[in-house]
């Protein structure tokens, strides 16, 4: 008697695993860094950002820059006070989505003002050059599709949001400035 | 069918059912995991390409970028990148499949040529095994330019999905042939207990019931194993009542008639002259005769009362008329033992309805008794008296008494306290009997050494008619 509601349980069980909760996550989706709490030593303003981030994603770092950190930071707006930007990978049911997002600083406390969305296989470039030397920096994402090449997201900074600048792609070596 | 077959039956169908919905659901599920994933990862890829393309290089033509795109396209996928033209002609393909190949005729080409993305799945002459394929629309400001298509061999997938459903196959006999095994342990135990107490009935049947059937567990069937044993044991019990029964009725049959057989022969061979031994030896062949008499008809009452057939044929009696009768009748035998044998009785006794032999029987019965089992100087009384609504007749005397282990088996039939005393052990049981029939009860209470005193509580006309009805 125990066994056969033991199996009908199981049963149930996997009926609304699979068919109430949609296909269970593949095991390439499941494939993370560990996450050492603590173990990494992280300044103060780090932690502050990725507590603003959501839950479970993964910070991509880019592959050149001049600080090769995941996180980078440039004054936007002019007003003296640096902006941070952190780029992201965000699993999704449909897939992986890449994200950058704007932190600014506000009386001591960060926040998220704007957030994009990113394109290609991985993060080249990310990063605040002053590519029109008016004083204020501009948001440079390069984004990569291995061989094929790049493409190159410049955003300025009006009014309280980032706005596009200039989209086009790029082949080879990355020079800015 | 057997019950052991029947059990095992059932229970392998139970679980061959629940085992094959389960396959067949866990079977299906896997082949929808896998082939799910393929396409979506695949999906992935392509809608990661086409978008890339539609953002960033939509400034130069497709067939002049077109190798450096496959390069990048393919980056990071192990499947087959292919891109084509909007004429359905193949332009670029990761696997070296010669150019110029017209690709218009996959069902999922031409959805992309229309700006559609979609999949395929089946086979393809030139390659071995199903094949599955996903193809975008690359689009330049809403203009398809051509198509981009992955594809996958499905023969890896499918082959893990088999060798997966093997093993789930595989595991699902498992289960039955264990299940199967364990039900037959499982009826074992049960049919093992039945057998034994077939077995055992069987030899009851030829008449052998010193078996006893062995109690394997405390169930239902180790209970009635032990209804089996104690039936069996009863009916030895009776079986040995009665034949002391038998043996002690001949025993009591042939001493009067020993008696009767030697008075006979002294008489004949010198009762010819002598008469005063031929009177007495008349006296006691009469007496005996009527001792033999006496018993037939007290075993002839016992058979007909064991069948239920005793009728009663109820009459108005007066019982101190009755009592006076029985008393002048054994009032000689009393003086004759030395027994002091006294009748009182309230004078308002009412007239009841009873059977006027049969309650004379009772009292005789009882008071022969207490005669038996007085010694000379003692003293028998009968009292009647009525309290209300009924009758109540005792005869206290003061004789040996009766054990009081005994004293709860004198009314059953056969019983005799002492095996080798005459008489046939049936008189109290008729007795007892007989006043149940009149709607009363008789009572024994009894000290050793001291006396027995005999209750008999009948009811009067009123409160019988209450009773009956």
């Amino acid at each position: 008697m125990f066994n056969k509601l033991f199996r009908v349980g199981i049963m149930l069980i996997t009926l609304v695993l699979i068919g109430g909760c949609g296909i269970p996550v593949t095991p390439i989706d499941m494939i993370k860094p560990p996450i050492a709490e603590g173990s990494i030593q992280r300044d103060k303003i780090s932690i502050e950002l990725i507590n603003l981030l959501p839950v479970e994603v993964q910070l991509i770092a880019p592959l050149q820059g001049r600080e090769s950190n995941d996180i980078s930071f440039g004054d936007m707006d002019g007003d003296g006070i640096n902006e941070a930007v952190v780029v992201y990978e965000e699993n999704k049911a449909t897939g992986k989505m890449l994200k950058a997002a704007l932190f600014k600083q506000h009386n001591e406390k960060w926040r998220i003002i704007s957030q994009v969305e990113g394109f290609g296989y991985g993060l080249e470039y990310a990063g605040f050059p002053d590519l029109d030397h008016d004083g204020r920096s501009e948001l440079v994402l390069g984004w990569s599709l291995g061989e094929a090449g790049g493409g190159l997201d410049v955003y300025g900074f009006s009014g309280d949001e980032l706005k596009l600048l200039s989209r086009e792609d790029y082949h080879g070596q990355l020079d800015l400035e | 069918m057997g019950i052991q077959k029947r059990l095992v039956g059932s229970y392998v169908t139970v679980i061959t059912i629940t085992v094959f919905i389960l396959e067949i659901f866990l079977i299906i599920s896997v082949r929808y995991y896998y082939l799910h994933n393929v396409e979506r990862a695949l999906w992935n890829q392509a809608e990661l390409s086409a978008s890339f393309f539609q953002q960033y290089f939509t400034g130069e033509d497709l067939e002049k970028q077109s190798d450096r795109l496959l390069k990048g396209f393919a980056h990071n996928s192990e499947a087959q990148v292919q891109i084509i033209l909007p004429s359905g002609r193949l332009l670029q393909d990761s696997s070296g499949l010669p150019g110029n190949n017209t690709m218009a005729e996959y069902t999922d080409v031409q959805e992309a040529i229309i700006g559609q993305p979609s999949t395929w799945k089946g086979k393809v002459a030139s390659t071995r095994g199903d094949i599955l394929a996903v193809s975008f629309p690359l689009q330049t400001n809403g203009i398809t330019v051509g198509v981009v298509r992955f594809v996958t061999s499905l023969t890896e997938t499918l082959n893990t999905i088999n060798r997966i459903a093997a093993i789930l196959i595989g595991v699902g006999l498992l289960v039955i042939a264990i299940v199967t095994v364990l039900g037959l342990l499982l009826s074992w135990t049960i049919t093992r207990s039945i057998r034994d107490l077939k077995r055992a009935a069987d030899r009851m049947t030829e008449g052998d019931f010193s078996i006893k059937v062995r109690k394997r567990y405390q169930d239902e069937l180790g209970s009635l194993a032990d209804t089996l044993n104690m039936m069996a044991n009863r009916i030895l019990k009776s079986e040995q009542l009665k034949n002391d029964f038998i043996s002690s009725v001949s025993h009591e049959l042939r001493t009067p008639l020993t008696s009767i057989k030697g008075w006979i022969i002294t008489m004949k061979s010198n009762g010819a002259d002598n008469k005063p031994l031929l009177l007495e030896g008349l006296e006691i062949i009469d007496s005996e005769s009527d001792r033999l008499a006496h018993m037939v008809d007290e075993l002839l009452d016992f058979s007909k009362m064991d069948n239920g057939r005793i009728v009663m044929h109820f009459g108005p009696v007066h019982l101190p008329e009755l009592l006076d009768h029985i008393g002048r009748q054994l009032a000689p035998r009393a003086t004759r033992q030395g027994i002091s044998f006294e009748i009182e009785m309230d004078k308002n006794i009412p007239v009841i309805q009873a059977d006027e032999n049969r309650m004379k029987q009772v009292f005789i019965n009882i008071i022969d008794n207490s005669l038996k089992f007085t010694a000379p100087f003692g003293r028998i009384v009968v009292q009647a008296h009525t309290p209300p609504g009924q009758i109540v007749i005792t005869i206290e005397d003061t004789g040996s008494g009766i054990a009081e282990g005994d004293l709860e088996y004198v009314l059953q039939k056969f019983y005799k306290a002492n095996q080798n005393a005459s008489g046939s052990g049936l008189g109290l049981s008729i007795s007892a009997q007989i006043i149940k029939l009149h709607y009363g009860e008789l009572r024994i209470t009894s000290e050793m050494g001291r006396g027995t005193k005999v209750s008999i509580y009948l009811p009067t006309e009123e409160k019988r008619n209450l009773t009956i009805s």
